[in-house]
């Protein structure tokens, strides 16, 4: 029986999609939104299902129809569960201008594109009926926008149903006008039929189609392959031509498979990270060229990108506590006696750039679904986000199609808010970098934290063993073209399936039953075949037992679908049967579809044909090595005279609330409210302070990162914390990279980390992005490897090892390289996390560290326009931050522990770190500047920023207890004065207040209410 | 000590439950012996209500995002509960049972229509995610769960908070809620809109409760976002704990043979 169904929420009910779709118009384009008077929106169900009226109006109302909050349209089927008119007259009467001028924009999803409400809808059917509905039930689901507006265009409408309502790559949209939203023929069971998505029709294709290299140019063979989707640098194909020059039988030459070049190409994935991570780079002069004070310069040669620099650190920097680093598998790191930590990261742009809100929620699932492959299975612990997004003032490049960065940063904000929701994973920390520079598409870089048992099921998490006959057994969502290259149908990841697939990986886990799991994400099956086959010598493949969601999908295709909800685990043969029943029972589709092999080669079937028939190490390890240079260019920086930033007695009240509302330090709370980081109960530290719980009464400030206390029966807290120096990047990238080490490091420990001896646990895990075409430029080369040889050299100076890392190439229009440094630390007592807010009048407030900041790549700078011409850059002490990192740490002294609060000093300096530690608890402070700071270094001290300064508070009974003991480590502090309740902010020079702002004001420019949706 | 009988929890897990670990965990430090069984198990089993009452005292639906909210929040589990397994939880409570459903758990209680049909469930803040915490004050005496209680802080973490109630009988509706000390549980600040401040409903016999915020989340005191302020309470526990423990006593009370 076809029949469409209309639900709408009743009019005294918020709008979920015209409310915020309204608000994303009043941020983006005023004018459009002045045209539309009224909107409203209702689901749209499309149904085939063998059912007769009866059983499928019983089944409509108890699914569907909720009394108190719907209105269903549906025709004739159920009259009674519409409003008094029986039809949308009933939602329509509710518009304000009557009688007014209404259109409808109509979407559904594209064919081919996953449907997941229409799956759900189906399971509740089933559910109610007791019964399956069988492979021939149909159901599609959409969404209608009524709106109302005298003056809206044809125009208006595209621009509304492409800007704010539908995507075009996932859905189709049509407009209704006002005479076909009042008449009931699309009601009508004809139509119906007609609308229903059709199965697509299967085209007969070759299963395998052969390449004949040798009769072919290089140019006529790239053709081929960029025509199938398949993407190789020349001299890529150079080196596939040799291989299969004597890969034939007797030695001959032979062709390549289309099977063979996908499986290539996503294993050589990443051409120009691939090259310069092998190569050997060989910066210049000027490129090595490093400030004695900054650090040692480069290295005359630096063998591959990662494993010259990051990965050096460990052979400098051993610790005991790293299980495995940059291996197979995850980073395994101990945790406790009973568990292991496993790190994952992602960087996303190219899928965001598709569909801000799926490609979000597709980057954030990629990260969960590595995750839970950690070792032999993990549980996803917690998550951070750092998201880099064009400026929200710019202008809307219409010229090149792009939606306002407002409405994008909107999407992505949506996606990682629905990903951590639907994922019961923590969003704990991250960060939201705004720059003109950024291109359109937001980058976002995810990272998640993973528990692991040691020992479960009786088997050492850390082993990874397999054995010759091992099998492999597919679990997760059946195979189609998602994810492929040049594919029209974008994946949408149902996070529910993801989600249960990361609950069997558990259960699985704790009954012994699998070897080990990978993931069947980015790559697919053909990156995870090459890995399991170098990793365990080999193995063979065969693609007609993966499930497939349409026929006549060929090999090539089977081979090289992604998604981030489907997995592989290697199992016992005796095993099989069970691993899959269990998956079933889960509603989970499982299938075996091969089995480890020590041939040494990876060996693909397509049921009897052998459709590729590869050397591990000619997929893995022959790819070409190559000399790269890296070079310097002068940076080129605005300066302005020091006399133009004039008296900072009277500029600097001004200045401070321009940096307090600035968009990279003000409020992040209206983001950080919309992303759960409370679900799995374990959040010790949250991303701000909060003063007075409930929402509408409470004030809050920025924390320095998050952590969590993950077990009833350890005091133990895990914290994780984020540095990058984005502005110092136009400086120097060695000193960005540096600054980033420093920053998170920082951060950690005025979170209350544990620092400064060999057992403590304190790791670094780096990401880092940037178009492809940089990695072409010499000077861009020379930046990025400036950046990460500074910030190894950070590292080990720090003593704190790199153990994990991701690097990917984006889609950005400017060449902009993103770089940020996390940390991931331990505190052995929770109870030593700390806060960054001021607590109580009377404390004492220290400035710790050596007090050395620069206005050259600080905030205030961008701020005023240049850094004085006499501002020398910022420089690290390395020894002094030791000593300082040491106390507080915790490996020396023992009164770090009365500190109350402690902040770190970074974007916006000392006085924005003040500020901040003043606004949840409308504190404030009396303070002093040091003496005998001439003009350009008070600016300096306000509100330069550097390496190793925090603000921090005692008691004053605890007072001489801590400066004696800091005094006795050698390590320098400054007393600044006291914090006060007098809501003012307040410093002296000498007896006369220099600068006094109250609290309130600051907190109302760091809240800049109105700026954000 | 091994002779100590003590009381049973199911706690339920499968497709769209996220907080199942936590709710364990709250309930075990409680006292309760925790079973964590996956409801898809529990329907291929053909697991009866009368299994449920004489294996279990408590019965935990927690919180999640019920098969991604495609329906509703907490639909298809309702559907699940309903017409799959069959029980009718007001049975469960006359036997002695108690049950409890938090977050989009309580969505599945509204769903099945355990508080009556006029009452459901939407969003109070235009579809946004809310994560912040919020000051609920119990009400009455009728609810087992809270017995003792004062004003406690909670996290709340959803976009559907907002309890309302069908407008052409929105009165008598309160009035029958009140009288029966069903609103036992209200927001203090009601930033969700919630028709009168529910945020919490029990039925008549207190022993099933709906609970929006979480109480699962704040059994650690280090939870609360303003604990640094006292570290030296870092090991004490939340507030949230009380919930859990007062069903202990209530489950410990049936256990015992009647002197």
């Amino acid at each position: 029986m076809f029949a469409r169904i209309e639900v709408a929420l009743k009019p005294e009910y918020s709008d979920p999609l015209s409310t915020p779709l309204l608000r994303r118009m009043e941020m983006t384009d005023p004018h459009l939104r002045k045209l539309v008077r009224w909107a409203r929106s209702m689901t749209v169900y499309w149904l085939d299902v063998p059912l007769s009226r009866e059983e499928l109006i019983y089944s409509s109302q108890e699914t569907l129809w909720d009394p108190v909050l719907h209105w269903l349209f549906t025709g004739n089927l159920i009259p009674s569960a519409a409003g008094k008119h029986g039809n949308v007259e009933d939602i329509l009467e509710t518009a304000p201008n009557r009688p007014g001028k209404f259109f409808a924009l109509e979407k559904r999803f594209r064919l081919g594109v996953t449907d997941h409400a229409a799956k759900t809808l189906k399971d509740s059917f089933e559910a109610v009926l007791k019964r399956k509905l069988g492979p021939d039930a149909r159901v599609a689901t959409g969404s209608m926008l009524l709106l109302e507006g005298p003056q809206l265009t044809e125009d208006h409408l595209s621009r509304i149903a492409r800007e704010y309502f539908s995507n075009e790559l996932l859905e189709s949209w049509t407009l209704l006008s006002e005479k076909e939203i009042a008449h009931t023929e699309r009601f009508h069971p004809e139509r119906v039929r007609r609308e229903m998505p059709k199965t697509a029709p299967s085209r007969y294709h070759a299963p395998v189609d052969h390449l004949p290299l040798a009769g072919l140019t290089n140019f006529e063979a790239l053709n081929f392959c960029k025509r199938k989707g398949i993407l190789f640098a020349p001299e890529e194909f150079d080196a596939i031509r040799n291989y299969l020059k004597d890969a034939g039988e007797n030695g001959e030459s032979r062709d390549a498979t289309d099977v063979e070049l996908e499986l290539i190409s996503k294993v050589w994935r990443e051409v120009p990270f691939r090259r310069l991570l092998r190569a050997e780079i060989s910066p210049d002069e000027d490129a090595r060229a490093v400030d004695p004070t900054l650090g040692n310069p480069l290295p005359e040669k630096i063998s591959g990108l990662v494993e010259g620099t990051f990965k050096e650190t460990l052979k400098e920097v051993p610790r005991a506590w790293v299980v495995s680093a940059f291996e197979n598998g995850s980073t395994l790191l101990q945790y406790d006696d009973e568990d292991f930590i496993s790190i994952e990261g992602e960087i996303e742009s190219k899928t965001v750039a598709s569909d801000s809100v799926f490609g979000t929620i597709m980057g954030y699932s990629e990260v969960y679904l590595r995750s839970i492959c950690g070792a032999r299975g993990a549980r996803p612990i917690l998550a951070t986000d750092v998201i880099f997004s064009a400026d929200l003032h710019g202008p809307v490049p219409r010229d090149q199609d792009h939606l306002h960065p407002r409405r994008v940063l909107d999407g992505v904000k949506q996606g990682i808010s629905k990903a951590g929701f639907q994922l019961g994973v923590p969003t704990i920390g991250g960060a939201l970098y705004l720059d003109a520079r950024e291109g359109a598409t937001p980058l976002v870089h995810f990272s998640a934290l993973s528990l692991i048992p040691r020992t479960s099921g009786g088997i050492p998490s850390d082993v990874r063993e397999v054995s010759e006959g091992d099998r492999l057994v597919i679990l997760g969502s059946p195979t189609g073209k998602d994810g492929m290259i040049g594919s029209p149908i974008v994946q949408i990841c149902d996070t529910t399936l993801l989600r249960s697939l990361g609950e069997l990986v558990i259960e699985v886990r704790d009954l012994g039953w699998n070897r080990l799991f990978f993931p069947c994400g980015e790559g697919g099956l053909a990156s995870l075949a090459a890995k399991v086959a170098r990793e365990f010598g080999g193995l063979d493949l065969d693609l007609a037992g993966v499930p497939v969601k349409a026929s006549g999908l060929r090999p090539m295709e089977v081979l090289g679908s992604e998604t981030a909800e489907r997995i592989v685990a290697i199992v016992a043969p005796e095993r099989v049967e069970a691993v899959i029943g269990l998956a079933k029972r889960r509603g989970i589709i499982g299938a075996e579809i091969g089995e480890i092999k020590s041939h040494g080669r990876v060996r693909i079937f397509s049921g009897e044909t052998l459709s590729a028939d590869l050397e591990t190490k000619f997929l893995r390890g022959h790819q070409p090595r190559s000399q790269e240079t890296a070079t310097r260019s002068a940076p080129t920086l605005p300066t302005r005279r020091s006399l133009e930033w004039g008296d900072p007695a009277k500029e600097g009240v001004e200045t401070l609330l321009r940096i307090m509302s600035h968009p990279n330090v003000c409020s992040r709370e209206w983001l950080i409210r919309q992303l759960d980081h409370e679900v799995q109960g374990a959040s010790a530290l949250k991303p701000l302070h909060t003063v007075t719980v409930s929402p509408e009464l409470s004030h809050s400030g920025p924390n320095d990162g998050g952590g969590v206390k993950l077990k009833s029966s350890s005091n133990a807290g895990l914290l994780i914390t984020t540095g990058l120096a984005p502005r110092a990047g136009a400086t120097d990238s060695y000193l960005m990279g540096a600054l980033a080490v420093d920053e998170a490091v920082r951060n950690a420990l005025a979170c209350g980390a544990d620092y400064g001896k060999e057992e403590f646990l304190f790791a670094l895990s780096y990401q880092f992005s940037c178009p492809a075409k940089d990695l072409e430029d010499s000077n861009l080369r020379g930046s990025l490897v400036r950046a990460c040889v500074g910030a190894s050299h950070a590292a080990v100076e720090l003593q704190t090892p790199f153990v994990h890392g991701q690097q990917k190439t984006i889609l950005v229009q400017a060449s902009k390289l993103h770089f940020l440094v996390q940390a991931i630390s331990r505190a052995t007592k929770v109870a030593g996390i700390r806060s960054a807010d001021f607590k109580t009048p009377g404390d004492g407030v220290y400035l710790l560290g050596p007090a050395q900041f620069s206005l050259i790549g600080a905030l205030v700078s961008e701020v005023h326009g240049g850094a004085p011409e006499d501002a020398s850059p910022p420089l690290p002490q390395w020894d002094t931050a030791r000593r300082l990192y040491a106390w507080l740490g915790g490996a020396i002294g023992k009164e770090q522990k009365k500190l109350r609060s402690i902040h770190d000093v970074s974007d916006g300096g000392l006085l924005t770190a003040i500020a901040e530690s003043c606004l949840a608890r409308g504190m404030g402070v009396a303070l002093s500047y040091p003496e005998g700071l001439d003009r350009t270094s008070e600016w300096e001290f306000l509100f330069g920023e550097g390496f190793h300064g925090f603000i921090a508070t005692c008691s004053e009974i605890d007072a001489p207890l801590v400066e004696a003991e800091l005094q006795q480590n050698e390590v320098p502090f400054i007393k600044l004065g006291s914090v006060t309740g007098s809501g003012v902010v307040q410093i002296r020079r000498g007896e006369n207040p220099a600068l006094v702002i109250e609290t309130k004001v600051l907190r109302q420019a760091w809240k800049r209410e109105g700026y954000w949706e | 000590m091994s002779d100590v009988i003590r009381p049973r929890v199911l706690v339920l897990r499968g497709p769209g439950i996220l907080s199942e670990q936590e709710t364990a965990q709250a309930f075990a430090t409680a006292g309760f012996e925790v079973h964590l069984r996956n409801l898809d198990d529990l329907i291929s089993e053909g697991y009866r209500e009368d299994q449920l009452a004489n294996d279990y005292s408590v019965l935990a639906i927690p919180a999640g995002a019920s098969t991604a909210d495609d329906l509703g929040s907490g639909k298809l589990l309702a559907l699940k509960i309903q017409h799959r397994l069959g029980w009718t939880l007001s049975h469960f409570a006359s036997r002695g049972g108690m049950v409890i459903g938090i977050g989009s758990g309580f969505h599945t209680l509204l769903r099945i229509g355990v508080f009556g049909k006029e009452i459901s469930v939407t969003s109070g803040t235009g579809g946004k995610m809310l994560s912040a915490w919020v000051k609920v004050a119990p009400i009455g005496m009728t609810c087992l769960w809270l017995k003792g209680l004062g004003v406690v802080d909670l996290p709340l973490r959803h976009s559907d908070a907002r309890i309302v109630i069908h407008p052409n009988r929105r009165t008598e509706t309160l009035v029958k809620l009140s009288r029966r000390g069903m609103h036992c549980l209200k927001y203090e600040g009601n930033s969700v809109e919630s028709e009168a401040g529910i945020a919490g409903l029990c039925d008549t016999t207190g022993r099933i409760l709906g609970i929006m915020p979480h109480p699962e989340s704040f059994i650690r005191w280090t939870a609360h976002p303003e604990w640094t302020t006292a570290p030296q309470r870092a090991n004490a526990p939340g507030q949230g704990l009380a919930l859990f423990e007062n069903a202990y006593q209530e489950s410990m009370r049936a256990l015992q043979p009647e002197t």
